[in-house]
């Protein structure tokens, strides 16, 4: 970039540098008295936070905005002690402390503090910034407090190195994409005034990274950018460290992405823009664009337009000879030279003229600045105007506007109808008046029921006279009607015009409409192209509704009947008890008496016993229940069988 | 051989059948076949409601008709071991176990 020993590459980077300077670069905005105002208040807001990092950036933006930072000495006291085992707000409120180049003591909480401070030294994993901060702090304190050496201290971060020494790679843990790393390590080196070889090679690296140099990439963040622009400038400038030189693409770069970032509203970032700026202002002034700005970009016709030239702090442009020319004014989308170009006449950096051109419209301004060959080009816009007349709505069974009945503005509510169903169509004719024919003029309806709009153009029609004449004519035709969603109804009819050459845009309000449809059709198109699984899936029209077949509960017969088959089966059974006697059935041979009663008789209860458990299980009992009382019953049964039997047996034998 | 002189025979056929039957019959076999026509005619009455109102429930008319059958075939059995074995006590005792083992089928299927 800057510094070469060589002789003709000397030669060859003034000639480019001449040539450069030649046309100095030019941004349509810069940091105004307003913004000034604004900045003022976030750095006041910023004092009296209770974040450390805020107030610390607050007492920053506030020095630098030549504000009053007093109020700082005590605040930031106040932090430290309330939470002096933070390494941040320790760190952040010295830094504060040191800006404010305050005299305080911070009482029982400094010895805690220190400690804060040497411990965040000695901290591992994340901690280069942990470094950082009590570096910084310690340099608030006057240095050597808490760290032995500074220099020693600066060279352990540099560390941070790659192996031949050329570049300050990123600490660990910080992305390539991001270059915070090499800003805080840039921090460091404006804070220490450490100059070193390793910090030149440094600081040149850090400025390829500025957005404009050759190789760079526009689309670093620009707060990141503000930051390397002020650590840089503060390392090179303060330190008195190697010539570095910002080129003025560079400068210009940085400069709109600077104001672009101007409407920040925190403390940080507002210093961020602010030093930069300030810094690329002052430092580097040959990279510096100049603020060309229309002060009113919008004119009536025939006022006076001003014209500032500032630098980007909004200040005047000094040592330039030359000042501001209006070269030529063109109108938007005519031939060249079609205005005599007034001339700007002014001191100051702010500069007027009267407008000369006529009609309304975007003009074009070409601007010449200290003489330079190169114009630069502003955009005025003049306005005028307008309003709407001889307007006409009218329902008509063409397209042609007059072939059917006209009615005046306002309509009233219910007066005027128009049916889709007889194919009529509404139409309404207006006329502009003033200097400016409209860009865009629209004929609006709205359903007073649901509150949707439609809107139709208008187009420019010779069916009125005058220049500004317009049409819309809406058939309410198939299409139309889906606009309108098949509502029928009441619509208020309004029409909306508007132009850049319009002091303000015209919306008229032309009445009520009762507008007639005919119903929603059924839908024309299929959900598919191709059925996806079934055939019924590109189907227009619903299925058929399931309807689920429950089971039918089976035929039962009349209880008259199973009554009767009951009697027969008795009849079965009275038959048999009847039958018994006759086919010599006794009980001559149960036994009368003794244990072989009991056992008999017990033998039939068993058995009884046993039906019973059946019949239980058939109505209330659980399977493994009825098994549970079978078992022991059944076992029971063979024993007691078994005796009952015996003794028959040896009955039988006596 | 006439219809009527046909007839005549049958008759005198299912008379000296009977008479057969009850001189040489004891009586445990006529309390047996007793049992076992009225087995039958239960048998008989549940298939004919079934043909008259439907299976439905199916596993009841199951339960029911196979009880029947089971009961027959038992009751069968016994009467052959009645008739063939002395040990009289050792056959009805064998015929109940196997009739509690068939109840207790029936009622676990009647539903």
């Amino acid at each position: 970039m800057a510094s070469s020993s060589s002789p003709p590459v000397l030669a060859i980077f003034f000639l480019v540098a001449l040539t450069l300077n030649q046309v100095t670069a030019q941004v349509d905005s810069f940091f105004s008295k307003a913004d000034f105002e604004r900045y003022h208040g976030i750095a006041k807001a910023a004092l009296e936070s209770r974040s450390p990092e805020t107030v610390f950036f607050g007492t920053k933006l506030s020095k630098a905005l030549g504000g009053d930072v007093s109020s700082v000495c005590t605040s930031a006291v106040g932090l430290i002690s309330d939470n002096p085992d933070d390494l941040e707000t320790v760190a952040y409120g010295m830094g504060a402390l040191k800006e404010a180049s305050c005299e305080v003591s911070l009482g029982a909480a400094e010895t805690r503090a220190m400690k804060t401070l040497k411990s965040g030294w000695g901290a591992e994993g994340g901690s280069f910034r942990c470094k950082r901060l009590t570096l910084l702090a310690d340099l608030a304190l006057g240095g050597g407090k808490i760290l032995e050496n500074v220099e020693t201290a600066v060279k352990n971060i540099n560390k941070h190195r790659s192996e031949d020494g050329s570049v300050l790679s990123l600490p660990e843990g910080m992305s390539d994409e991001s270059t915070d790393g090499t800003f805080q390590l840039l921090e460091i080196i404006a804070a220490t005034k450490v100059t070193s070889k390793g910090i030149k090679k440094t600081l040149e690296r850090a400025a390829d990274l500025l957005p404009g140099a050759e190789g760079s990439d526009d689309e670093v963040d620009a707060g990141a950018d503000a930051t390397l622009l002020s650590a840089l400038a503060t390392a090179v400038a303060d330190a008195g460290g190697p010539n570095l030189s910002v080129t003025p693409a560079q400068g210009e770069a940085l400069a709109r992405i600077l104001l672009k970032m101007k409407g920040t509203a925190s403390a940080k970032g507002a210093y961020k823009v602010f030093a930069a700026l300030h810094t690329l202002a002052t430092k580097f002034p040959d990279a510096a664009p100049e603020a060309l700005v229309l002060a009113t970009p919008v004119i009536k016709e025939g006022a006076v337009f001003r014209v500032e030239c500032r630098n980007i702090l909004g200040g005047e442009i000094s040592g330039r000879s030359g000042g501001v020319e209006l070269e030529k004014v063109v109108a938007l989308g005519q031939a060249a030279d079609s205005v005599t170009p007034p001339r700007l006449e002014g001191s100051g950096g702010a500069l007027e003229a009267t407008f000369t051109g006529s009609g309304v419209g975007v003009y074009e301004l070409s601007l010449k600045v200290g003489g330079k060959d190169a114009a630069v080009k502003r955009f005025l816009v003049v306005q005028a105007a307008a309003s709407l007349i001889n307007i006409e709505v009218g329902v008509s069974p063409s397209r042609a506007h007059l072939d059917g009945k006209l009615y005046q503005v306002p309509l009233r509510g219910g007066q005027v109808k128009a049916s889709a169903l007889e194919g009529e169509y509404v139409s309404a004719a207006f006329t502009v008046a003033g200097a400016a024919i409209p860009q865009q003029a629209f004929f609006k309806f709205t359903n007073l029921a649901t509150n949707s709009e439609i809107l139709f153009a208008a187009k420019r029609s010779g069916i009125r006279s005058g220049a500004g004449s317009f049409v819309a004519v809406v058939s309410l035709a198939d299409e139309v009607q889906a606009a309108f969603g098949h509502r029928s109804g009441e619509y208020q009819l309004s029409l909306v015009v508007g132009d850049v050459g319009f002091d303000k845009p015209l919306e008229q309000d032309l009445g009520a409409l009762n507008l007639t449809f005919s119903s929603k059709p059924a839908v024309s198109h299929a959900l598919y192209r191709k059925p996806l699984l079934w055939e019924s899936d590109t189907a227009l029209s619903p299925l058929p509704e399931i309807h689920h077949q429950f089971r039918q509960p089976e035929r039962r017969p009349n209880a008259v009947l199973p009554a009767a088959f009951t009697f027969l089966v008795a009849l079965a059974l009275t038959a048999f008890f009847r039958y018994l006697p006759r086919v010599g059935a006794n009980l001559n041979g149960f036994p009368s008496g003794g244990m072989a009663l009991f056992w008999n008789i017990a033998w039939l209860v068993c058995l009884l016993m046993v039906l019973f458990l059946f019949t239980a299980y058939w109505v209330f009992l659980k399977g493994m229940t009825t098994l549970k009382l079978l078992f022991p019953l059944g076992v029971t049964t063979l024993l007691v069988g078994h005796r009952a039997f015996v003794g028959k047996v040896k009955a039988g034998t006596s | 051989m006439t219809p009527a002189a046909s007839a005549l025979d049958i008759r005198g056929v299912g008379k000296s059948l009977l008479a057969e039957y009850r001189k040489a019959a004891n009586t445990q076999t006529k309390i047996v076949d007793l049992f076992l026509a009225f087995i039958v005619a239960t048998g008989v009455l549940q298939f004919l409601y079934c043909a008259l109102v439907g299976t439905f429930p199916f596993n009841s008319f199951l339960s029911g008709f196979f009880s029947c059958v089971g009961m027959f075939a038992l009751t069968v059995s016994l009467r052959l071991q009645l008739s063939s074995e002395k040990n009289v006590e050792k056959a009805f005792g064998e015929y109940t176990f196997c009739c509690l083992l068939l109840f207790f089928v029936v009622f676990n299927f009647i539903g």
